[in-house]
Protein backbone atom coordinates (compact mmCIF):
# COMPACT_ATOMS: atom_id res chain seq x y z
CA UNK A 1 0.00 0.00 0.00
CA UNK A 2 1.50 3.50 -1.48
CA UNK A 3 1.90 6.71 1.34
CA UNK A 4 -1.19 8.11 -0.99
CA UNK A 5 -3.65 5.31 -0.31
CA UNK A 6 -1.92 5.16 3.25
CA UNK A 7 -3.38 8.65 3.17
CA UNK A 8 -6.67 8.35 1.97
CA UNK A 9 -7.67 5.56 3.77
CA UNK A 10 -6.79 7.04 7.16
CA UNK A 11 -8.83 9.87 5.68
CA UNK A 12 -11.98 8.13 4.87
CA UNK A 13 -11.10 6.45 8.87
CA UNK A 14 -11.30 9.40 10.19
CA UNK A 15 -14.11 10.98 8.20
CA UNK A 16 -16.30 8.03 9.42
CA UNK A 17 -15.41 8.82 12.49
CA UNK A 18 -16.11 11.91 13.10
CA UNK A 19 -19.79 12.11 13.40
CA UNK A 20 -19.49 8.84 15.63
CA UNK A 21 -17.03 10.85 17.94
CA UNK A 22 -19.20 13.81 18.23
CA UNK A 23 -22.42 12.30 19.17
CA UNK A 24 -20.42 10.15 21.58
CA UNK A 25 -18.91 13.21 23.01
CA UNK A 26 -22.60 15.10 22.52
CA UNK A 27 -24.35 12.15 24.51
CA UNK A 28 -21.30 12.49 27.07
CA UNK A 29 -22.25 16.07 27.72
CA UNK A 30 -25.24 16.20 28.35
CA UNK A 31 -24.90 13.00 31.29
CA UNK A 32 -21.35 13.97 32.61
CA UNK A 33 -18.09 15.42 32.01
CA UNK A 34 -15.66 13.85 31.01
CA UNK A 35 -15.33 15.30 27.92
CA UNK A 36 -12.34 17.25 28.75
CA UNK A 37 -11.01 14.35 30.00
CA UNK A 38 -11.21 12.89 26.30
CA UNK A 39 -10.12 15.94 24.52
CA UNK A 40 -7.18 15.76 27.15
CA UNK A 41 -6.19 12.80 26.53
CA UNK A 42 -6.87 13.42 22.34
CA UNK A 43 -4.65 16.64 23.27
CA UNK A 44 -1.61 14.50 25.29
CA UNK A 45 -1.63 11.59 22.42
CA UNK A 46 -1.14 13.88 19.65
CA UNK A 47 1.68 15.85 21.38
CA UNK A 48 3.31 12.76 21.87
CA UNK A 49 3.23 12.35 17.86
CA UNK A 50 6.42 13.91 16.77
CA UNK A 51 5.70 16.65 13.73
CA UNK A 52 7.02 15.75 11.28
CA UNK A 53 4.49 12.37 11.58
CA UNK A 54 1.67 14.82 11.72
CA UNK A 55 2.45 17.44 10.06
CA UNK A 56 1.13 15.85 6.47
CA UNK A 57 -2.18 15.17 7.53
CA UNK A 58 -2.68 16.53 11.24
CA UNK A 59 -6.35 16.32 10.87
CA UNK A 60 -6.40 12.75 9.62
CA UNK A 61 -4.05 12.18 12.99
CA UNK A 62 -6.42 13.92 14.81
CA UNK A 63 -9.55 11.68 14.02
CA UNK A 64 -7.45 8.55 14.73
CA UNK A 65 -6.26 9.26 17.53
CA UNK A 66 -9.49 10.63 18.87
CA UNK A 67 -11.19 7.66 17.61
CA UNK A 68 -9.08 4.89 19.55
CA UNK A 69 -9.20 7.40 22.71
CA UNK A 70 -13.30 7.33 22.30
CA UNK A 71 -13.57 3.74 22.10
CA UNK A 72 -11.28 2.97 24.44
CA UNK A 73 -13.28 5.44 26.99
CA UNK A 74 -16.52 3.37 25.82
CA UNK A 75 -15.34 0.20 26.16
CA UNK A 76 -13.84 1.23 29.95
CA UNK A 77 -16.99 2.71 31.09
CA UNK A 78 -19.90 0.69 29.52
CA UNK A 79 -20.61 -2.60 28.47
CA UNK A 80 -20.81 -3.08 24.42
CA UNK A 81 -24.19 -1.47 24.52
CA UNK A 82 -25.76 0.10 21.50
CA UNK A 83 -22.25 0.26 19.59
CA UNK A 84 -24.26 0.55 15.78
CA UNK A 85 -22.60 0.07 12.96
CA UNK A 86 -20.37 2.43 11.68
CA UNK A 87 -21.41 1.89 8.28
CA UNK A 88 -24.96 2.54 8.91
CA UNK A 89 -23.86 5.83 10.61
CA UNK A 90 -21.75 6.96 7.75
CA UNK A 91 -23.58 8.79 5.11
CA UNK A 92 -26.81 10.02 5.03
CA UNK A 93 -27.33 11.41 8.88
CA UNK A 94 -30.65 12.05 8.50
CA UNK A 95 -31.45 8.64 7.29
CA UNK A 96 -30.91 7.65 10.49
CA UNK A 97 -32.57 4.42 11.60
CA UNK A 98 -29.71 2.76 13.57
CA UNK A 99 -32.37 2.27 16.40
CA UNK A 100 -31.06 4.23 18.43
CA UNK A 101 -33.69 6.44 19.69
CA UNK A 102 -30.88 9.24 22.63
CA UNK A 103 -28.86 8.84 18.96
CA UNK A 104 -31.53 10.06 16.60
CA UNK A 105 -33.01 12.63 19.32
CA UNK A 106 -29.83 14.32 19.54
CA UNK A 107 -29.20 14.28 16.19
CA UNK A 108 -32.77 15.69 15.27
CA UNK A 109 -32.27 18.35 17.92
CA UNK A 110 -29.19 19.20 16.37
CA UNK A 111 -29.78 19.32 13.26
CA UNK A 112 -32.95 21.68 14.16
CA UNK A 113 -30.29 23.95 15.74
CA UNK A 114 -28.21 24.20 12.73
CA UNK A 115 -31.21 24.87 10.79
CA UNK A 116 -32.37 27.57 13.48
CA UNK A 117 -28.88 29.02 13.68
CA UNK A 118 -28.49 29.18 9.95
CA UNK A 119 -31.86 31.22 9.46
CA UNK A 120 -30.61 34.15 11.26
CA UNK A 121 -27.81 34.37 9.68
CA UNK A 122 -26.89 36.87 7.11
CA UNK A 123 -28.58 35.92 3.38
CA UNK A 124 -24.99 35.77 1.53
CA UNK A 125 -23.41 33.34 4.67
CA UNK A 126 -26.74 31.57 3.84
CA UNK A 127 -26.52 31.14 0.22
CA UNK A 128 -22.98 29.89 0.36
CA UNK A 129 -23.59 27.60 3.11
CA UNK A 130 -26.22 26.19 1.31
CA UNK A 131 -24.66 26.13 -2.40
CA UNK A 132 -21.18 24.96 -1.07
CA UNK A 133 -22.26 22.20 1.80
CA UNK A 134 -25.54 21.07 0.59
CA UNK A 135 -25.64 21.47 -3.49
CA UNK A 136 -21.96 20.30 -2.90
CA UNK A 137 -21.32 23.28 -5.52
CA UNK A 138 -17.38 23.79 -6.67
CA UNK A 139 -16.08 27.28 -4.88
CA UNK A 140 -15.48 29.15 -7.83
CA UNK A 141 -19.26 28.57 -8.95
CA UNK A 142 -20.30 30.02 -5.60
CA UNK A 143 -17.77 32.89 -6.12
CA UNK A 144 -19.31 34.15 -9.49
CA UNK A 145 -22.69 33.66 -9.05
CA UNK A 146 -22.47 35.72 -5.81
CA UNK A 147 -20.14 37.86 -6.94
CA UNK A 148 -17.15 37.67 -4.33
CA UNK A 149 -13.67 36.30 -3.69
CA UNK A 150 -12.75 33.20 -3.06
CA UNK A 151 -11.38 34.49 0.42
CA UNK A 152 -14.78 36.38 0.90
CA UNK A 153 -16.51 32.65 0.35
CA UNK A 154 -14.26 31.48 2.99
CA UNK A 155 -15.16 33.73 5.29
CA UNK A 156 -18.59 33.35 4.87
CA UNK A 157 -18.49 29.43 5.42
CA UNK A 158 -16.54 29.77 8.21
CA UNK A 159 -18.32 32.48 9.87
CA UNK A 160 -21.55 29.80 9.20
CA UNK A 161 -19.46 27.24 11.11
CA UNK A 162 -18.71 29.74 14.18
CA UNK A 163 -22.29 30.39 13.99
CA UNK A 164 -23.32 26.66 14.51
CA UNK A 165 -20.92 25.93 17.26
CA UNK A 166 -22.08 29.26 19.11
CA UNK A 167 -26.12 27.85 18.96
CA UNK A 168 -25.25 24.39 19.94
CA UNK A 169 -23.13 26.01 23.00
CA UNK A 170 -25.41 28.07 23.67
CA UNK A 171 -28.28 25.06 23.71
CA UNK A 172 -25.75 22.83 25.88
CA UNK B 1 -1.24 32.68 12.35
CA UNK B 2 -0.56 34.75 15.44
CA UNK B 3 -1.19 33.30 18.81
CA UNK B 4 -3.76 35.42 19.81
CA UNK B 5 -5.61 33.79 23.13
CA UNK B 6 -8.40 35.60 23.01
CA UNK B 7 -12.08 33.83 24.65
CA UNK B 8 -14.15 31.45 23.02
CA UNK B 9 -15.14 33.28 19.92
CA UNK B 10 -11.89 34.15 18.86
CA UNK B 11 -10.77 30.14 18.96
CA UNK B 12 -13.87 29.63 17.16
CA UNK B 13 -13.12 31.70 14.19
CA UNK B 14 -9.38 30.02 13.92
CA UNK B 15 -10.97 26.43 14.03
CA UNK B 16 -13.52 27.11 11.42
CA UNK B 17 -11.19 28.91 9.25
CA UNK B 18 -8.70 26.17 9.45
CA UNK B 19 -11.54 23.26 8.86
CA UNK B 20 -12.43 25.43 5.62
CA UNK B 21 -8.80 25.72 4.74
CA UNK B 22 -8.93 21.88 4.81
CA UNK B 23 -12.19 21.29 3.28
CA UNK B 24 -11.90 23.42 0.33
CA UNK B 25 -7.79 21.36 -0.37
CA UNK B 26 -6.29 25.18 0.05
CA UNK B 27 -4.45 24.34 2.50
CA UNK B 28 -0.85 23.89 1.67
CA UNK B 29 2.16 22.17 3.31
CA UNK B 30 3.17 25.73 5.30
CA UNK B 31 -0.60 26.07 6.06
CA UNK B 32 -0.50 22.27 7.46
CA UNK B 33 2.64 23.32 10.06
CA UNK B 34 0.71 26.06 10.94
CA UNK B 35 -2.56 24.44 11.84
CA UNK B 36 -0.08 21.49 13.57
CA UNK B 37 1.74 24.35 15.76
CA UNK B 38 -2.09 25.50 16.21
CA UNK B 39 -3.62 22.74 17.84
CA UNK B 40 -0.82 22.01 19.51
CA UNK B 41 -1.12 25.32 21.44
CA UNK B 42 -4.00 24.53 23.42
CA UNK B 43 -6.81 21.81 24.03
CA UNK B 44 -9.08 24.39 23.42
CA UNK B 45 -8.30 24.50 19.98
CA UNK B 46 -7.86 20.91 19.70
CA UNK B 47 -11.85 20.71 20.75
CA UNK B 48 -12.92 23.63 18.70
CA UNK B 49 -11.48 22.37 15.69
CA UNK B 50 -12.89 18.34 16.79
CA UNK B 51 -16.25 19.98 17.37
CA UNK B 52 -16.15 21.70 13.92
CA UNK B 53 -15.67 19.42 11.69
CA UNK B 54 -18.06 17.31 13.35
CA UNK B 55 -20.20 20.28 12.68
CA UNK B 56 -18.73 20.03 9.28
CA UNK B 57 -20.78 16.47 9.03
CA UNK B 58 -23.58 17.06 10.66
CA UNK B 59 -24.71 20.37 8.64
CA UNK B 60 -24.42 17.63 5.31
CA UNK B 61 -28.30 17.32 6.67
CA UNK B 62 -29.26 20.69 6.75
CA UNK B 63 -32.18 21.36 4.38
CA UNK B 64 -31.14 18.43 2.94
CA UNK B 65 -34.69 18.12 1.81
CA UNK B 66 -33.64 21.87 -0.30
CA UNK B 67 -36.57 23.93 0.87
CA UNK B 68 -34.65 26.68 0.97
CA UNK B 69 -33.88 28.35 -2.53
CA UNK B 70 -30.87 30.16 -3.18
CA UNK B 71 -33.10 32.81 -5.80
CA UNK B 72 -35.27 33.20 -2.60
CA UNK B 73 -32.55 33.84 -0.04
CA UNK B 74 -30.34 36.30 -2.24
CA UNK B 75 -33.68 37.92 -3.29
CA UNK B 76 -33.95 38.73 0.45
CA UNK B 77 -30.99 39.81 0.69
CA UNK B 78 -31.75 42.68 -1.95
CA UNK B 79 -34.64 43.79 -0.20
CA UNK B 80 -32.12 44.11 3.48
CA UNK B 81 -29.94 45.91 1.56
CA UNK B 82 -32.62 47.82 -0.97
CA UNK B 83 -34.84 48.88 2.15
CA UNK B 84 -32.60 51.35 3.58
CA UNK B 85 -31.76 53.28 1.07
CA UNK B 86 -35.80 54.15 0.30
CA UNK B 87 -37.68 56.11 2.26
CA UNK B 88 -39.96 55.05 4.30
CA UNK B 89 -43.46 55.48 2.26
CA UNK B 90 -41.26 54.15 -0.78
CA UNK B 91 -40.45 51.16 1.14
CA UNK B 92 -44.46 50.64 1.99
CA UNK B 93 -45.26 51.01 -1.49
CA UNK B 94 -42.46 48.66 -2.73
CA UNK B 95 -42.65 45.79 -0.42
CA UNK B 96 -46.74 45.62 -1.61
CA UNK B 97 -45.63 45.05 -5.31
CA UNK B 98 -45.01 41.23 -6.36
CA UNK B 99 -41.95 39.65 -5.98
CA UNK B 100 -41.21 38.28 -9.77
CA UNK B 101 -38.66 40.08 -11.64
CA UNK B 102 -35.46 38.03 -12.32
CA UNK B 103 -33.86 40.69 -14.27
CA UNK B 104 -33.63 42.88 -11.34
CA UNK B 105 -32.10 40.04 -9.11
CA UNK B 106 -29.38 39.81 -11.72
CA UNK B 107 -28.89 43.58 -12.70
CA UNK B 108 -28.49 44.27 -8.92
CA UNK B 109 -25.89 41.46 -8.20
CA UNK B 110 -23.71 43.08 -10.94
CA UNK B 111 -23.71 46.20 -9.89
CA UNK B 112 -23.13 44.61 -6.17
CA UNK B 113 -20.23 42.81 -7.37
CA UNK B 114 -19.09 46.21 -8.45
CA UNK B 115 -19.14 47.28 -5.86
CA UNK B 116 -17.17 45.04 -4.09
CA UNK B 117 -14.65 47.69 -3.03
CA UNK B 118 -16.53 49.45 -0.28
CA UNK B 119 -17.92 46.25 1.29
CA UNK B 120 -16.32 47.64 4.82
CA UNK B 121 -17.97 50.96 4.46
CA UNK B 122 -21.15 48.64 4.52
CA UNK B 123 -20.60 46.53 6.71
CA UNK B 124 -20.13 49.13 9.83
CA UNK B 125 -23.48 49.98 9.24
CA UNK B 126 -24.93 46.27 9.14
CA UNK B 127 -26.30 46.26 12.50
CA UNK B 128 -28.34 49.60 12.12
CA UNK B 129 -29.60 48.49 8.65
CA UNK B 130 -30.20 44.70 9.38
CA UNK B 131 -32.26 46.27 12.58
CA UNK B 132 -34.31 48.35 10.32
CA UNK B 133 -34.63 45.61 7.53
CA UNK B 134 -35.91 43.49 10.30
CA UNK B 135 -38.55 45.63 11.32
CA UNK B 136 -39.46 46.55 8.21
CA UNK B 137 -39.73 42.88 6.79
CA UNK B 138 -41.32 41.79 9.95
CA UNK B 139 -44.42 43.77 8.92
CA UNK B 140 -44.50 43.62 5.11
CA UNK B 141 -42.42 41.65 2.78
CA UNK B 142 -41.97 38.56 5.16
CA UNK B 143 -39.87 35.62 4.52
CA UNK B 144 -40.93 32.90 3.93
CA UNK B 145 -40.33 30.73 7.03
CA UNK B 146 -40.08 27.07 7.77
CA UNK B 147 -41.57 26.70 11.07
CA UNK B 148 -40.06 23.19 11.95
CA UNK B 149 -37.73 21.41 9.76
CA UNK B 150 -38.06 17.97 11.33
CA UNK B 151 -37.59 15.11 9.30
CA UNK B 152 -40.58 13.80 10.53
CA UNK B 153 -43.32 16.29 11.75
CA UNK B 154 -45.25 18.61 9.05
CA UNK B 155 -43.40 21.46 8.11
CA UNK B 156 -45.16 25.20 7.08
CA UNK B 157 -44.28 27.10 4.50
CA UNK B 158 -45.60 30.63 4.09
CA UNK B 159 -45.14 33.93 2.09
CA UNK B 160 -45.47 37.33 3.01
CA UNK B 161 -47.46 40.07 1.73
CA UNK B 162 -46.85 40.57 -1.85
CA UNK B 163 -44.16 37.92 -2.12
CA UNK B 164 -44.46 34.57 -4.15
CA UNK B 165 -42.50 31.86 -4.06
CA UNK B 166 -42.03 28.58 -5.47
CA UNK B 167 -41.20 25.32 -3.09
CA UNK B 168 -40.11 22.07 -3.81
CA UNK B 169 -41.96 19.53 -1.17
CA UNK B 170 -39.95 16.48 -0.44
CA UNK B 171 -41.26 13.90 -3.23
CA UNK B 172 -39.99 16.44 -5.74
CA UNK B 173 -43.31 18.03 -6.60
CA UNK B 174 -43.70 21.91 -6.31
CA UNK B 175 -45.72 24.33 -4.93
CA UNK B 176 -46.13 27.84 -5.74
CA UNK B 177 -47.65 30.11 -3.19
CA UNK B 178 -49.13 33.23 -3.60
CA UNK B 179 -48.55 36.00 -1.67
CA UNK B 180 -49.52 35.95 1.94
CA UNK B 181 -50.07 32.10 2.03
CA UNK B 182 -50.05 29.48 4.67
CA UNK B 183 -49.10 25.50 3.62
CA UNK B 184 -48.56 22.55 5.93
CA UNK B 185 -46.87 19.89 4.73
CA UNK B 186 -47.33 16.44 6.55
CA UNK B 187 -45.99 13.55 4.48
CA UNK B 188 -45.59 10.05 5.69
CA UNK B 189 -44.66 7.03 4.11
CA UNK B 190 -48.08 5.88 2.49
CA UNK B 191 -49.59 9.56 2.00
CA UNK B 192 -48.31 12.68 1.15
CA UNK B 193 -50.63 15.25 2.97
CA UNK B 194 -50.87 18.91 2.60
CA UNK B 195 -53.03 21.45 3.98
CA UNK B 196 -53.37 24.82 2.12
CA UNK B 197 -53.96 27.00 5.81
CA UNK B 198 -54.44 30.45 3.82
CA UNK B 199 -54.04 31.67 0.58
CA UNK B 200 -53.79 30.01 -2.84
CA UNK B 201 -50.94 27.40 -4.13
CA UNK B 202 -50.23 25.97 -7.75
CA UNK B 203 -49.55 21.94 -7.29
CA UNK B 204 -47.27 20.51 -9.94
CA UNK B 205 -47.39 17.08 -8.41
CA UNK B 206 -45.09 14.21 -9.20
CA UNK B 207 -46.72 11.19 -10.22
CA UNK B 208 -46.89 8.18 -7.56
CA UNK B 209 -49.72 6.24 -7.71
CA UNK B 210 -49.11 4.20 -4.68
CA UNK B 211 -48.79 7.47 -2.22
CA UNK B 212 -51.53 10.32 -3.49
CA UNK B 213 -50.95 13.54 -2.80
CA UNK B 214 -54.32 15.09 -0.92
CA UNK B 215 -54.71 18.59 -0.32
CA UNK B 216 -56.68 19.71 2.44
CA UNK B 217 -58.25 22.79 2.06
CA UNK B 218 -61.55 24.38 3.27
CA UNK B 219 -64.28 21.63 3.76
CA UNK B 220 -62.45 20.00 0.86
CA UNK B 221 -60.19 17.30 -0.21
CA UNK B 222 -58.18 17.71 -3.22
CA UNK B 223 -56.79 14.01 -4.28
CA UNK B 224 -54.39 13.91 -7.27
CA UNK B 225 -51.59 11.25 -8.65
CA UNK B 226 -50.07 13.71 -10.57
CA UNK B 227 -50.87 16.53 -12.34
CA UNK B 228 -51.19 20.59 -12.05
CA UNK B 229 -53.38 21.96 -10.31
CA UNK B 230 -54.59 25.55 -8.47
CA UNK B 231 -56.23 25.84 -4.78
CA UNK B 232 -57.22 29.11 -3.64
CA UNK B 233 -58.77 29.04 -0.22
CA UNK B 234 -61.61 31.73 0.30
CA UNK B 235 -62.75 31.81 4.22
CA UNK B 236 -64.31 28.21 4.66
CA UNK B 237 -64.35 27.56 0.84
CA UNK B 238 -62.23 27.03 -1.54
CA UNK B 239 -61.51 27.46 -5.34
CA UNK B 240 -59.97 24.50 -7.24
CA UNK B 241 -58.97 24.52 -10.86
CA UNK B 242 -57.27 21.80 -12.90
CA UNK B 243 -54.73 23.23 -15.28
CA UNK B 244 -53.48 19.24 -16.49
CA UNK B 245 -54.19 15.98 -16.00
CA UNK B 246 -57.01 15.01 -13.22
CA UNK B 247 -58.10 15.43 -9.92
CA UNK B 248 -60.98 14.40 -7.58
CA UNK B 249 -62.76 16.44 -4.83
CA UNK B 250 -64.28 15.17 -1.97
CA UNK B 251 -66.30 17.50 -0.71
CA UNK B 252 -67.76 17.35 3.13
CA UNK B 253 -71.06 18.74 4.12
CA UNK B 254 -71.80 21.72 5.49
CA UNK B 255 -72.27 21.15 9.39
CA UNK B 256 -68.62 20.17 9.35
CA UNK B 257 -67.95 24.31 8.17
CA UNK B 258 -66.88 25.77 11.13
CA UNK B 259 -64.54 23.07 12.36
CA UNK B 260 -60.99 24.13 11.37
CA UNK B 261 -59.32 21.90 8.79
CA UNK B 262 -56.80 19.99 10.26
CA UNK B 263 -59.39 17.76 11.24
CA UNK B 264 -59.29 16.36 8.03
CA UNK B 265 -55.70 16.29 7.54
CA UNK B 266 -55.35 14.15 10.78
CA UNK B 267 -57.78 11.29 9.74
CA UNK B 268 -56.08 11.49 6.25
CA UNK B 269 -52.87 10.08 8.22
CA UNK B 270 -53.55 7.56 9.91
CA UNK B 271 -55.49 5.84 6.49
CA UNK B 272 -53.68 2.87 5.17
CA UNK B 273 -51.55 2.87 2.42
CA UNK B 274 -53.41 3.32 -1.00
CA UNK B 275 -56.94 3.93 0.51
CA UNK B 276 -57.19 7.68 1.41
CA UNK B 277 -60.69 8.05 -0.18
CA UNK B 278 -62.23 5.93 2.12
CA UNK B 279 -62.15 8.46 4.97
CA UNK B 280 -65.14 8.43 7.51
CA UNK B 281 -64.91 11.37 9.90
CA UNK B 282 -67.12 11.41 12.64
CA UNK B 283 -70.36 13.20 12.19
CA UNK B 284 -69.47 14.62 8.62
CA UNK B 285 -71.31 13.13 5.70
CA UNK B 286 -68.57 12.65 2.86
CA UNK B 287 -69.96 13.46 -0.57
CA UNK B 288 -69.68 11.41 -3.93
CA UNK B 289 -66.07 12.53 -5.08
CA UNK B 290 -66.29 14.67 -7.90
CA UNK B 291 -64.12 14.57 -10.83
CA UNK B 292 -62.47 17.08 -12.25
CA UNK B 293 -60.46 17.23 -15.83
CA UNK B 294 -58.62 19.90 -17.33
CA UNK B 295 -59.99 23.50 -17.26
CA UNK B 296 -62.47 22.40 -14.90
CA UNK B 297 -63.02 24.57 -11.91
CA UNK B 298 -64.75 23.88 -8.94
CA UNK B 299 -65.84 26.54 -6.20
CA UNK B 300 -66.47 24.43 -3.10
CA UNK B 301 -68.47 26.98 -0.89
CA UNK B 302 -70.08 26.08 2.87
CA UNK B 303 -73.51 26.00 3.04
CA UNK B 304 -74.02 25.08 -0.33
CA UNK B 305 -75.55 22.50 -2.31
CA UNK B 306 -72.75 20.11 -4.31
CA UNK B 307 -70.88 22.02 -6.34
CA UNK B 308 -70.53 21.76 -9.67
CA UNK B 309 -67.80 21.88 -12.41
CA UNK B 310 -67.61 24.44 -14.69
CA UNK B 311 -65.18 25.37 -17.60
CA UNK B 312 -62.54 28.36 -17.28
CA UNK B 313 -59.64 29.61 -18.69
CA UNK B 314 -57.31 28.08 -16.50
CA UNK B 315 -54.73 30.24 -17.73
CA UNK B 316 -56.42 32.68 -16.27
CA UNK B 317 -57.02 31.56 -13.14
CA UNK B 318 -53.16 30.91 -12.87
CA UNK B 319 -52.26 34.45 -13.96
CA UNK B 320 -51.42 35.46 -10.16
CA UNK B 321 -48.24 33.34 -11.00
CA UNK B 322 -47.13 36.17 -12.99
CA UNK B 323 -48.02 38.48 -11.33
CA UNK B 324 -51.57 39.14 -12.89
CA UNK B 325 -54.94 39.02 -11.68
CA UNK B 326 -57.71 38.31 -14.49
CA UNK B 327 -60.89 39.92 -13.77
CA UNK B 328 -64.22 39.15 -15.57
CA UNK B 329 -67.22 40.94 -14.38
CA UNK B 330 -65.85 41.47 -10.89
CA UNK B 331 -68.11 43.39 -8.38
CA UNK B 332 -66.56 45.84 -6.36
CA UNK B 333 -66.10 43.89 -3.15
CA UNK B 334 -65.26 40.94 -5.04
CA UNK B 335 -62.08 43.27 -6.73
CA UNK B 336 -61.32 43.82 -2.92
CA UNK B 337 -61.23 40.37 -2.00
CA UNK B 338 -59.04 39.50 -4.89
CA UNK B 339 -56.50 42.13 -4.07
CA UNK B 340 -56.28 41.72 0.07
CA UNK B 341 -53.95 39.26 -0.67
CA UNK B 342 -51.71 41.41 -1.91
CA UNK B 343 -52.26 44.02 0.02
CA UNK B 344 -50.16 45.24 3.28
CA UNK B 345 -53.64 46.70 4.43
CA UNK B 346 -57.03 45.21 4.70
CA UNK B 347 -58.76 45.88 1.61
CA UNK B 348 -62.28 46.55 2.10
CA UNK B 349 -64.99 47.73 -0.48
CA UNK B 350 -68.70 48.74 -0.61
CA UNK B 351 -70.60 49.25 -3.56
CA UNK B 352 -73.70 51.60 -3.20
CA UNK B 353 -74.01 52.38 -6.54
CA UNK B 354 -77.14 51.03 -8.80
CA UNK B 355 -76.50 49.38 -10.65
CA UNK B 356 -73.56 47.74 -9.20
CA UNK B 357 -69.98 48.23 -10.68
CA UNK B 358 -68.33 45.13 -12.92
CA UNK B 359 -64.91 45.15 -13.38
CA UNK B 360 -63.01 42.93 -16.22
CA UNK B 361 -59.68 43.17 -17.58
CA UNK B 362 -56.14 41.78 -16.40
CA UNK B 363 -54.44 43.73 -13.46
CA UNK B 364 -50.94 44.15 -11.87
CA UNK B 365 -51.30 42.21 -8.68
CA UNK B 366 -49.71 45.31 -6.91
CA UNK B 367 -53.07 46.96 -5.45
CA UNK B 368 -51.71 50.23 -5.62
CA UNK B 369 -51.98 50.28 -9.15
CA UNK B 370 -56.18 49.07 -8.53
CA UNK B 371 -56.25 52.27 -5.96
CA UNK B 372 -54.74 54.66 -8.23
CA UNK B 373 -57.16 53.05 -10.89
CA UNK B 374 -60.84 53.35 -8.73
CA UNK B 375 -59.08 57.09 -7.59
CA UNK B 376 -59.43 58.49 -11.37
CA UNK B 377 -62.94 57.37 -10.71
CA UNK B 378 -65.38 60.43 -9.33
CA UNK B 379 -68.10 57.87 -8.08
CA UNK B 380 -65.19 56.67 -6.10
CA UNK B 381 -64.22 57.55 -2.41
CA UNK B 382 -61.05 56.03 -1.58
CA UNK B 383 -60.01 56.37 2.32
CA UNK B 384 -56.75 55.35 3.48
CA UNK B 385 -55.76 54.03 7.22
CA UNK B 386 -52.71 52.95 8.73
CA UNK B 387 -54.67 49.32 8.83
CA UNK B 388 -57.22 49.66 6.11
CA UNK B 389 -57.92 50.74 2.70
CA UNK B 390 -61.96 51.72 2.63
CA UNK B 391 -63.34 51.92 -0.86
CA UNK B 392 -66.82 52.85 -1.14
CA UNK B 393 -68.82 53.92 -4.62
CA UNK B 394 -71.67 56.32 -3.91
CA UNK B 395 -74.98 55.70 -4.81
CA UNK B 396 -75.35 58.28 -7.94
CA UNK B 397 -75.64 57.51 -11.10
CA UNK B 398 -72.77 55.13 -12.79
CA UNK B 399 -70.37 57.63 -14.88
Amino acid sequence: MGVEDKNRLVGQLAASQRQRLLRYLRRRVRNAADIPDIIQEVFLRFLRVPHHDTIRTPEAYIFTIARHVAQQHRLASAPADDFVDLEKVVGDLCSVADGDPVLQVTADQCLEQLEEALNDMPAKVQATFLMYRRDGLPLEQICERLGISRPMAKKYLAKAFVQFRKRLKEAE
Amino acid sequence: MDKRMGFNHQISEEAAEWLIEFRTGDIDAAGRREFDSWVRASPEHLRAFIEMAALWSESGAVDAQRRLEIEAILWRSQDEQQVIALSPEAVRGKSRAPARTQQRTRSTRTSEAQRGGNRRTRSISRVTRFATAASVLAVTVGTALILRSSLFGPSTYHTGVGEQRSFRLPDGSRVVLDSRSRLRVDFTRANRTVELLQGQGLFYVVKNPLRPFLVHVGGAMVRDVGTQFDVNRRGNGAVITVVEGQVSVTTFQSTFQSRPAVEYGRVSKELPLGRPVDISIGTAARMQPILLSAGEQLDVAPRELPPRPVHVDANAVTAWTHGQLVLESATLPQVAEAFDRYSARKLVARDEGTPELRLSGVFATNPAFLIRYLHERPDIMIRETDSEIDIVRSPRADQ
